[in-house]
């Protein structure tokens, strides 16, 4: 038989590994790798990685001001454009799909250029993870551990979790698995302890939880009834868990929660309290060692001190959608792309930019670090990120640098977070009764069996609206407006909206907020109107 | 018939990943379900190449075939004319229409990979094996997930 190409599925850093089927020039779709340490197995999202490589809205060719160009005159174009600039006034970004040697050649090329920084951008609940000093944590170990501890819907994200969940479970009959989320999804209905708390409140009750863990004065009845559970649930909580070998598993979605970075703030110092816990933050992270948060450069790009950005990420602008407005103060944005644009951003320089899983370097995984070994040639047009660097003049040597704001998380700033989360209060108008809450699903990528997102509601809700399975509903927040599907699933409590947040529409919706001490851009749950189309 | 796909119950964390991975090798077109049970659950189901067919038995054109070597049951699309006969026959409701090709669509146990299914390969928690007939006994039944779960509230 012959080889088949392997790499590492890059849609979250989980880091499972896995294999094209090709057939001539054509990916006929993915292979399961049994001899990987994933053992084959993949979620819904990691099924379609070779749908990227040859989907048919795939961008191959730049594009200047709408219009088709070459690599060498784009990249002409681009050098020429950086020049009527100051190196002030320019931002370069970049985002989680640079492996680690690209973004040591970015940043190496920024400096010799006198630009800002590079910037990172993503939004809140994965970039959290760069936060403090992470106890590094591989995924295998949820199998040897007593009990395990899953915040939000580890199963619907990264399916692949289950399987380390059921070993245990088979191995061991003492283990213990508890799940924290605001309504019941499919990783809380296997659980030996759900705990619902308030939608939005999760990072309240970690932090009630992990000062009563800490024998530290508290007032745990106004911290349980703001979060919506019992006051002995803490206690309850903590038998299962003291003195025991386990696992915390973060697994943030956007808009899901008020403050992401209590939750992850929280769960780091319960995990550092609870000697024997390990804790393991599920999402994008950040490859390598960052500067800053884009989010953090948005009051100068408004005052106009920044007049150009320019993208060496795949997925910026595409996926925030809610800088539209801020870009079009840019007077020059380049962005590369894996798609061809669809008009929402007028950019004036697109790029196409290959793929993760056509790239060759290094990234971190929750299995360590892996490689991508670009045995899947990138599709003719399309390059690295590193690529372009290289071909824009950039220095040779890449440049390490250095982690950003860790000391913001401390003890004091984690209570002054959880203070003013108490008596946080999102913006409410009359008429918007539904709290929109977002959910990062497996399912529903890409073309994987839904082009568009839905929206999840309550049997008792849908019914009061007179919608039912399936059926349109508009949805108006103060951020925008769209039209969704819905989808009627019991368990979701009265007053509560969820949307699967993997195209643009829905991810409008959201509030965007920076968060004034991580400099983090962050979706927020909003309040919703919601009617029958 | 040598080997056969099980659906151990209890592990089934319903993330579909069985039907993606289907999805994805067949051009689109998954040959899996998905029943919702109670609104709550979600379980694939597909083909489960019966002893006695029901669909191979209504098929008119022959079309359906049993395989007597491997034991299962083939469909060939050539001769399928899209009477829809085996989806009202098939006792599972596996048997699906392709809207715009006019012919019936089920699963073939991916016959051309040589590693066995794919839907097999790609299951998140084990809940689906490959195994031979002889080994069923042997699957361990009512000790996993759901039913190890005191929270889980079957009804």
């Amino acid at each position: 038989m012959s080889k088949i190409p392997r790499t590492v599925c890059p849609f979250c850093n989980l880091g499972c590994e896995l294999g094209f089927e090709v057939k001539g020039r054509d990916i006929r779709g993915v292979d399961y790798v049994s001899d990987s340490r994933n053992e084959g197995r993949l979620c819904a999202k990691g099924n379609a990685a070779a749908e990227i490589a040859n989907h048919r809205k795939r961008l191959y060719h730049p594009v200047i001001k709408g219009k088709q160009a070459s690599l060498a005159e784009a990249i002409g174009y681009l050098r020429q454009r950086l020049t009527d600039f100051k190196p002030e006034e320019v931002l370069v970004v970049y985002d989680a799909s640079l492996t680690f040697e690209e973004i040591g050649f970015l940043a190496a090329w920024a400096r010799e250029a006198g630009y800002e920084n590079p910037a990172y951008v993503t939004f809140g609940p994965e970039s959290a993870f760069l936060y403090g000093k992470l106890p590094v944590t591989s995924v295998e170990k949820i199998t040897t551990g007593e009990y395990a501890f899953i915040v939000g819907d580890a199963f619907g994200q990264d399916s692949v979790i289950s399987g380390y969940i059921a070993k245990a479970k088979g191995d061991n009959r003492e283990f213990r698995y508890i799940v924290l989320d605001s309504f019941e999804t499919n990783t809380s209905h296997f659980a030996h302890r759900f705990v619902q708390v308030r939608p939005g409140y999760e990072g309240l009750f970690l932090y009630g939880l992990y000062k009563h863990v800490a024998n530290q004065k508290v007032n745990l009845d106004s911290i349980a009834e703001v979060c919506g559970v019992e006051a002995s649930s803490f206690e309850a909580v903590a038998t299962m868990i003291r003195n025991k070998d386990g696992i915390l598993v973060n697994a943030p979605a956007r808009g899901r929660s008020f403050d992401p970075f209590l939750t992850h703030a929280a769960s780091l110092k319960l995990s550092q309290t609870l000697e024997q816990m390990r804790y393991l933050p599920l999402g994008h992270r950040v490859p390598g060692r960052v500067t800053r948060s884009f989010y953090s450069y948005l009051p100068m790009l408004m005052g106009g001190r920044i007049k150009a950005v320019v993208s060496f990420g795949a997925y910026f602008p595409w996926n925030h959608p809610q800088l539209k407005p801020v870009l079009r103060k840019a007077e020059f944005v380049a962005a590369g792309s894996l798609f061809i644009p669809d008009g929402r951003f007028e950019l004036e320089l697109v790029l196409p930019m290959a793929a993760e899983i056509e790239k060759q370097g290094s990234i971190l995984t929750l299995f360590g670090e892996a490689k991508l070994t670009g045995e899947l040639p990138a599709l003719s047009g399309s390059l690295p990120a590193g690529e372009y660097i290289k071909r824009l003049g950039g220095p040779m040597k890449p440049v390490e640098f250095r982690v950003g704001n860790h000391e913001a998380l401390d003890e004091a700033a984690i209570d002054e977070r959880a203070e003013a989360l108490l008596s946080y209060k999102a913006k409410r108008r009359r008429g918007r009764d539904y709290l929109l809450l977002g959910a990062q699903s497996a399912i529903g990528f890409l073309s994987i069996f839904e082009e568009e997102d839905w929206v999840k509601l309550g049997p008792q809700d849908a019914s009061s609206l007179g919608v039912k399975d399936k059926e349109e509903v508009g949805i108006e927040t103060e951020q925008g407006e769209a039209g969704l599907s819905t989808r009627i699933q019991p368990g979701i409590p009265s007053g509560v909206a969820v949307v699967s947040m993997n195209h643009q529409p829905s991810l409008a919706l959201f509030e965007l907020s920076t968060d004034s001490a991580t400099g983090e851009g962050l979706l927020k749950p909003s309040w919703s109107r919601i009617w029958k189309k | 018939m040598e080997k056969v796909i099980v659906l151990d119950l209890d592990l089934c964390c319903g993330c579909e990943s069985c039907r993606a991975a289907c999805m994805q090798s067949h051009h689109g077109e998954p040959r899996i379900r998905h029943g919702y049970i109670a609104g709550e659950a979600s379980l694939p189901s597909a083909c489960r190449h019966c002893e006695e067919p029901l669909c191979v038995a209504s098929c008119p054109t022959d079309a359906l075939i049993k395989d007597e070597k491997t034991g299962l049951v083939v469909h060939r699309p050539f001769l399928c004319i899209g009477c829809q006969s085996c989806t009202f026959a098939c006792p599972f409701g596996v048997i699906q229409q392709h809207l715009l090709r006019h012919i019936a669509i089920k699963c073939d146990y991916c016959q051309e990979r040589e590693e066995g299914p794919r839907c097999v390969a790609s299951c998140s928690s084990f809940a689906l094996k490959y195994i031979s007939v002889d080994e069923l006994p042997k699957v361990p039944v009512n000790d996993r997930f759901i039913s190890r779960s005191p929270s889980w509230r079957r009804q």
